[in-house]
This record gives structure tokens, sequence and C-alpha cells, in this order.
């Protein structure tokens, strides 16, 4: 087999997402450490998504708020179910436990941590495809996000 | 390509930092992130197919199993174990107990061993300071070893532990159980010795106090004419637990106590941290000829501190050997408290002083050597490392003397102002002790003269164990581990420099107080003294108040023949008789056309209603409130000016300022010395009564005596263990008090009420406060608090097998033997399986 020999594009591109992949890879292992054998770190459900909308989804500032919101709902319909199945007991403990006078209150501060966490990971997503446009510049072809398009050399 | 480049390490940055300070923990604000996560955080919880509405499989494979296992689960969710043989009962009753309160068998373990701080970091290392210097730790490893070289809790601890694991083994970050994923750490591994720990801390909880301290400083203010006549050895005894007159055949084998009252030095005696004085129970039973089923019925409560997740955990366990109902301790195998086919069993805590403080001598500042008689002892020293989370581990030096351990130092700052420091410690429960065995043995019991037998080995805390069983036969037992003492020995702070004020060896078994049969036709026990003033041996002084007792017996005479029902409404019972017995004298000595000149307007209408209150406790009582006021407000007045106040000093007991107020209403002590006249009773009481209209008036927010409801005033609350806001329940209705048969003190009161009617079958009713699941998110975390509040028990589903219809039963659960290669009891024939849990 002939071996193909990559381009410098190809080299950053690649240490760049093995340096992302190192470097969120090292935090998850510490987390996971620490919460006694995840599968995932807590936030790996909540990041991964969201750098994956930045990255394909992410073009104008309006766009930071729409994920954010996204992921906001998404943790707080995912909990409103855990909670129904009880009866709704958690959120009013939870609400004692941290000595908030309303459940809804749990519920914001949940979605808040959602929509930060979640509109960060955006915005990484989006900058990272900046990077990788400026390191390897791709002619832009109608609404397609450049990622996905097929580059010929 | 430079500002890219810029954005996104930045972006990338500033998520780090969001992510890592979310996920860990600042102080006691749990990390937010991993706490609130909707996937594996708080609100996940593992689906325990044991919780009617949980979905889960109907049979369980488990490693360690040897047959199988049948489950019952009730519409309580109250669970009904039919196992082949013993082990795997006990293994049984781990693995459930575990899936529904491991973290608080475990939160008491680590509570008793010293070892919160490893989880809950430095503001838990005073807790452990001082329960490693109470030396229960060491006492639980001592008794852990007899527990399990003894054939009978050895391998029932060994079963229970291995079933314990065979749960936490089964654990996912998303069900692991509420608690730890809010204190973010994870349970160990479950071993046989816990068992010894979590009953030494019963033995602390139930007679780790001592009136030594407080009586001393109290005894210091007094002079000797006016301590006799105020604390007085011999307090009037109206109904003890063994009845008045019974003869004794032997004599005290104690020696004449010194000639000159050993001083302490008060300036030493700062204040250690004491479990609740006011732990106690009650128990009692009637004989057939007082039943109206013709056999004897029991009935028990015990009173402890009022606690979420519920301090019991109510089980139904069957076996070849046993079948037993009533509560268990989680976290120790058997039921503590309840019945089987034959045989009733009920305690009260006994009471009787086996702590005594002993005031060292010391050769030099060293504090290296103590006087002992004529020479010098040495003090044993050694240190111990203590882990603490977040932080270094903390280092404790452990002084011991031939009498005991120096609890605390004179160097170090106690938890609480009731152990006083520089002092050693001779406390019974530091022995070597199996009182699990005791417990084991009534589970298989089946008559009371197995009974008495089987109690022989209990050693603390002394209890009043009765039994009943169903020929007819009824006893009760003043049981525990006595030293022997002269007359009022261990009072005050004793002489640790003289053998006069050793203990001398113990009380015999034989000797213990105890009645069987009276012609009375019933026994009962409320924590009153023991004994009449005939009994030979000293077991200490004070007891708890008599008038819990006198009501008690008060019914029990009031009719001829008692059915369960009775009982239950006994236990419900909220009369007070010190109410009865100084109400009618406080309103005589008020009584007078210039009322309201004496005590207010507001102090007449709160004397009209006290006028025709019942002297009952109920919940919408306002005489309740206003009398339980007033009462404080003038044993305030009386005993203010001679003790600074009420906690580091002693005040009189009860049962002298009763009697004062009844009978010498122009006594001395009615006097305020602060002041140039001199008052009687009447005077008193009204400057009292001013008091109270002051302190309910700041305490309710309301100035109108009419709303004063004792609801509000005595508000009953049951915190969590751990007390984390959120997961107690503080708005319960409740009646009663300390004095009354219900005895609920607010945050103390009944936690197990059990009547049982024996029988060819029995029957049985009982309640608890609280729920048999430890999940705060369960319904039946708290489900019982209701029906409790009300004194309504439900009846109790006693199967006597597996098939037994009863409607109430909801689902029936396997838990079948699972196989692995390689395990001693599988030779390497099949094919390995990785899970212990299938």
């Amino acid at each position: 087999m002939r071996r193909v020999k990559p381009t410098k594009p190809q080299i950053i591109e690649a240490v760049m997402l093995l340096g992302v992949f190192i470097l969120f890879g090292f935090v998850g292992s510490f987390e996971i450490g620490k919460s006694g054998g995840t599968f995932m770190a807590w936030w790996e459900s909540l990041v991964i998504p969201s750098m994956v909308l930045g990255i394909f989804r992410y073009r104008r500032t309006r766009d930071f708020l729409k994920i954010a919101a996204a992921t906001s709902a998404a943790w707080i319909i995912v909990s409103f179910v855990q909670d129904a199945r009880t009866g709704f007991r958690v959120s009013p403990r939870l609400a004692g436990v941290m000595s908030l006078p309303s459940a809804l209150l749990v519920y914001f501060i949940m979605g808040l941590i959602a929509a930060v966490i979640g509109g960060l990971s955006a915005f990484f997503g989006k900058t990272l495809r900046d990077v990788n446009q400026k390191v390897r510049p791709i002619k832009p072809a109608g609404d397609k996000p450049a990622s996905l398009r097929v580059v010929r050399r | 390509l430079k500002n890219v480049w810029l954005r996104l390490a930045l972006s990338g940055l500033i998520l780090i930092f969001v992510i890592l300070a979310l996920g860990k923990r600042h102080g006691t604000i749990p990390a937010m992130g991993v706490f609130l996560e909707p996937y594996n955080g708080i609100w996940a919880f593992g689906d325990s197919p044991f919780e009617r509405g949980r979905t889960g499989p109907s049979t369980l494979k488990l490693v360690g199993l040897k047959g199988k296992v049948e489950i019952q689960v009730d519409q309580d969710q109250i669970k009904h174990i039919f196992a082949e043989n013993d082990d795997d009962l006990y293994f049984a009753q781990g693995y459930l107990i575990a899936s529904e309160r491991l973290w608080q068998m475990e939160f008491f373990v680590r509570l008793a061993s010293g070892r919160l701080s490893e989880v809950l970091g430095e503001k838990a290392l005073p807790f452990d300071k001082y329960f490693i210097k109470m030396g229960i730790p060491a006492a639980a490893k001592e008794s852990a070893d007899l527990m399990i070289a003894d054939s009978l809790t050895g391998p029932a601890i060994k079963a229970y532990a291995k079933g314990v694991n065979a749960f936490i083994q089964t654990l996912t970050p998303a069900s692991l159980p509420f608690e730890y994923k809010l204190l973010s750490y994870r349970p160990e591994e479950w071993t046989p010795k816990n068992a010894a720990l979590l009953l030494k801390f019963m033995a602390y909880t139930l007679s780790g106090f001592s009136h030594d301290l407080p009586l001393t400083r109290s005894r210091s203010r007094l002079s000797d004419t006016d301590f006799a006549e105020l604390f007085p050895l011999d307090l009037p005894v109206p109904e003890p637990v063994i009845p008045k007159g019974t003869h004794w055949s032997f004599a005290s084998r104690a020696l004449p106590p010194p000639k000159v009252e050993f001083q302490a030095d008060l300036k030493k005696l700062e204040p250690v941290p004491t479990p609740n004085p006011a732990n106690g129970s009650n128990n009692w039973a009637v004989t057939g000829k007082k039943s109206t089923t013709g056999l004897p019925i029991l009935s028990n409560d015990i009173h402890l501190d009022l606690m979420l997740p519920a301090l019991w955990y109510e089980i139904q366990l069957v076996s070849p050997t046993q079948n037993v109902y009533g509560i268990a301790l989680p976290g120790a195998p058997g039921v503590i408290l309840g019945f089987n086919r034959k045989l009733a069993w009920a305690v009260t805590n006994g009471g009787s002083d086996v702590l005594d403080w002993y005031e060292l001598r010391y050769r030099d500042e060293k504090r290296n050597e103590y006087l002992f008689d004529r020479g010098w002892r040495p003090v044993i020293s050694h240190e111990v490392e203590i882990k603490v989370r977040d932080s270094k581990p903390a280092r404790l030096t452990l002084r011991q003397t031939h009498m005991g351990p120096i609890v605390y130092d004179e160097s170090e700052t106690p938890l609480t102002p009731q152990v006083p420091h520089g002092l050693a410690m001779h406390w019974a429960a530091l022995e070597p002790s199996n009182e699990l065995k005791t417990f084991l043995q009534l589970n298989h019991a089946s008559t009371t003269k197995e009974c008495r037998k089987d109690i022989d080995t209990f050693q603390t805390p002394d209890q009043n164990f009765l039994c009943a069983d169903n020929t007819g036969d009824v006893g009760m037992w003043h049981m525990g581990r006595y030293p022997i003492k002269w007359r009022g020995q261990g009072r005050l702070i004793s002489n640790g420099a003289s053998s006069a004020w050793e203990w001398k060896g113990w009380i015999p078994r034989e000797e213990v107080p105890s009645v069987r049969n009276p012609a009375r036709g019933f026994v009962s026990s409320a924590n009153q003294a023991p004994t009449d003033e005939n009994y030979p041996h000293y077991l200490g002084w004070p007891f708890d108040s008599p008038y819990r007792g006198m009501r008690i017996n008060e019914l029990l005479r009031s009719k001829d023949k008692f059915s369960p029902e009775d009982f239950v409404k006994m236990q419900g019972d909220t009369l007070s008789i010190p109410a009865r017995t100084i109400l009618p004298t406080l309103l005589k000595a008020l009584k007078g056309p210039d009322i309201e000149k004496k005590v207010g307007a507001k102090g007449a209408r709160a004397l009209e209603l006290l006028s025709t209150w019942d002297y009952r406790f109920t919940e919408h009582s306002t005489g309740a409130t206003i009398f339980y006021t007033w009462y404080k407000q003038i044993e305030n007045r009386m005993w203010s000016a001679y003790f600074p106040n009420s906690h580091d000093y002693m005040y009189p007991p009860i049962e002298k300022t009763l009697q004062l107020i009844t009978r010498e209403p122009d006594s001395k002590w009615f006097d305020d010395p602060t002041t140039p006249d001199r008052e009687h009773l009447a005077q008193l009481a009204a400057l009292a009564m001013k008091d109270t209209i002051a302190v309910l008036t700041k305490e309710t927010g309301s100035s109108n005596p009419d709303h004063w409801e004792w609801r509000w005033s005595r508000n009953t609350q049951l915190a969590h263990v751990a007390k984390v806001p959120g997961l107690g329940d503080t708005e319960i209705e409740a009646p009663g008090m300390e004095q009354t048969i219900f005895a609920n003190q607010g945050a103390h009161g009944p936690v197990w009420k059990m009547v049982v009617a024996l029988g060819p079958k029995p029957r049985a009713w009982g309640i608890f406060p609280g729920g048999e699941s430890g999940d705060p998110r369960s319904p039946y975390y708290d489900n019982f608090l209701k029906a409790w509040s009300q004194n309504q028990l439900k009846e109790l589903v006693y199967l006597l097998a597996p098939t037994d219809p009863n409607p109430r039963l909801l689902r029936k659960f396997i838990l079948a033997k699972a196989t692995v290669k390689n395990s001693p009891e599988n030779p390497p024939t099949e094919k390995p399986r990785e899970a212990a849990h299938k």
C-alpha cells in the first residue's frame, strides 16, 4: 500500500483535536474517579452534544442563547420526569436542603447550570470550528457547515 | 489567527473552570453540577424492586445464598422474609435493610467509631474525638470479638454483612442513596464488627449519661442540711417497677461509705456531651386473669430522639428455627423488640447508675502519674490518627487510668458542658459484652422462663425486660451489669485517689430486682425507680420521675379486664399527674377578688382556662400550654437564686418541688433571697404567672391566652439523622409531654409503639414515626407519621407461612442462589459470572 504523507493542515487539525480530547478526557477521568465509577463524568452528556451543536449550528450571537436554552430545557425535562416518578417529592426536599423557599427555584438553578455549561460548550465548539477553518481554509458553499463538506485536494 | 486561538484558549479555560467549580464541594454546599445532574444525580434513584410502584425483577439471584428466600411485601412495605436456614435469613435481612437504610446504617457506624470526619470533614472532628475518647470504638472491638466467637451471633453477623455487601455491589452512581450523593462519598464494605459498634452506640444513648457533675455543682452551693432536704436519697417511690413490699432474701455486699464526704475541686470541672437523659420508655402487661383474651397482653413504647430516617426497621423473620416479628436495628441481625408465636418481650431503660467520674490527683504538672491509695499509678497514653476529609489527619492523645479513660484532658475544650474534663470515667458499657446474643436468643425463645435465661447475658444499657408467653406466664427483670456500691456512691464526683470509691464487683444476676406473675395481675415500668427502699443493693440516684409509671398503674387498676384496644388507648393517654397534683393548690393560692391586680387581666384569663382544664396535654389544649410554662417559671423562680441555671447545675427533682408546693406553701424555698420581703407560694405563683404571660406572648406571637394551643407551643419535629435541613419533617401536630404516657417531647418521643395479644396465633399492633424507607424521595419515608401522631396503631401482618393469605400482602419476591466459578461452594466447573448481582 502506498503511504500517504499527511499535509501540514491535517497534522495541525489532528494535534488540535487530540489536545482537546486529552484535556477533556483528563478532566473527565478526574471527575469519574470522584463520582465513583460513572461511565461518563457528570458534565459529559451536556458538554459533548452542546459542543457538537456549536460546531455545526452556531452562526450568530443569538445561537448561543438558543443552545443554552435547549440544554437547559433538556435537563429540566429529564429532571421533571424523574421528579414525577416520585410523586414530586424530590424538588421540595431539595428546596429544603438548599434552603430555597420554593421547589421551582431548584429547577431554576439546575436550568441555569445547564444553560451556562451548554452555552459555553457551544461557544467553544464554534471557536474550534473557527480555528479549524483558519488552519484549513474551506470555500463556503451554500448553507452546509464547512466541516460537513468533503474537501478535494 | 492569533485572535481565534486566543478565543479558543479562553473559552476552553472558562468552560473547564465552570465544570470544575460545579464538580467540587464548597464547604457544606454539595458539588452542584454532580448533585443536580438529571441522569445520575439527585433526581435519579435505584429501582428498588421492594418498593411499591417501582419496577424491577421479582427474582434476584445473589451470590452467597445457600438456598431460596421468599419475601412477602405488605402494603406498608413491611418485608416478611421466609428462608430455608438462619444464614440465608440474616443474609436476606442484611440485603433488604441495606437496600433501604444503607446510608443511615453506615452513618451511625461512622459516628460510633469516630470516623465521621473522613466523610464530613473538620466540622465532625469534635464528635469523632469525643466518641473515641469515651472509649466506644475500643469497647466495640472487644465486644465484636465476643460476638464473632459466639456460635449464635458469629454466623448471624457474618451472614448479615454478606447480605449488606451483596447490595453494595449492585450500586451504581444513579442508584446511590440520596445522602451519599448529597455529601459526595460512597459506602465502604460492611464488616460483621459494625453490629458491635451499633450496639455500643445504643448503650451510650441509654446509659452514657451521668448527673455527677451538675449535682456536684449544686452540692457546692448548699449546706449539708439543705442538700439533704432538696436532694434526698430517699425520694418518694409511690410505684416502683417491682411492687412495693417485695421481700428480698439477700443482703447488700457493699462496704460502708467513707466517713468524710469527698469534695471535688470545682475549678477543674469544666464540662462532656451526654445523650438525652429523658431517653426512656413504657412497658406493661396484664396476666390472663386481667385480660379479655384470657392470656397475657403486652404493651411497649420506647422513647428516643425522633428522627428521619426512622430509627427502627419493621420486619418479620422466618426460618425453620424461628418466626419473629418486630423492629430491627438497621445494621444488626435479628429483631430487637417484638414477638414470636409463643413469646413477646418489651423493654424500658433501667436507668441505674453505671457511669461514675473520678477526680485524679496528679503527682506533678506532667500529669503522667496519679495517686491511688498510697502509691502512684501511671497514666497510659497513646496517640491515634483521625482521617479528615479535605484536610490533614488529626492526631489525638488517649489517656487511660485503671478506672477508665480520661475523656477530656485539662487543656482540651469539651464538646458540650456536661462532661467534666480532667476526670477519669468508669462506665460499665466499656466492658466487653454480647447484647446481640440476648436478642437473637429471645427471637428463638418460647417461654418466659427461657426469656429469663436469655437475658442473663445482657449487660448495658440496663433494661427493664418484660416477657409474656402464651401459657400465661409474665415476668419483669431490671437486668444489667450493676456495680456493687455503697448507698449514694457515685452520686457526686468521686475520689479517684482512694479505693474506697472504687466499684466492688458486680451485683449477682439472681439478685437483680424482678417480679413474676404478681398477685395484682399486671407488671409495668416507665423508667422510675426499680424498687422501694427495702431493696438491699444501691442502684443509683435519681431515676426518672415516677409519674408515667403512676398513671400506667392507675389505669391498670381502673378495670378488671383489658383488651388490646384498651392498651392502644392507654398508649395515647395524655393526662399529667404532676398537673393534677399541684394545679388545685396553685389555683387555690391565687384565688381571690384581687386576682387581676396580682396577675393582670391576661393572667386572670389564663387562670380561668386552667380552672377548667382536664390535665390532658392534647393538641388543642390551651391549659396544657399555660400550665407547662407556668410550672417552668415557678421552678425557675424557686431555684435560680440558688443554682445559676438548670444545665450546669441540677435543680431539685420534680418530686421534691411538687412536695413543697402541695405540702409546704410557706417553705423558705419559696422566698426570693434577693428581696427584703418574705415570699410564700402565693406570691411566687403570681409572679411566675406574670412571667408565663410574657414568655408565651413572645413565643407564640399572640397575647391572647385562648390562642395558646399546645400544638403550637410544643411543635413536634423529626430532624434528619445528620441534621440536613429539608430532609426532616417539622410540621407535625402530636399530643403529650414528658410526664404523660404519650411521652412526646417535641424532638423526642415514642419511636416504636407495640401491643401484643398472645394466643395460639399472636395478634399485634404497632406504629413508628417515619416509614420503612430511608430514601427522602420515597413515599414510605414518613408515611406512618400521621397515624403515629394520632396514636393509631396498625394491626401487624404476622404470617405463619409464605402462602398465608392476607389481603394486605402486595407482592412476592424470590432471592435465589447465584453461582460463581472458583468460589469455595462452587468448584471451577461452571461458567464464570462476573456480577454478584444478576
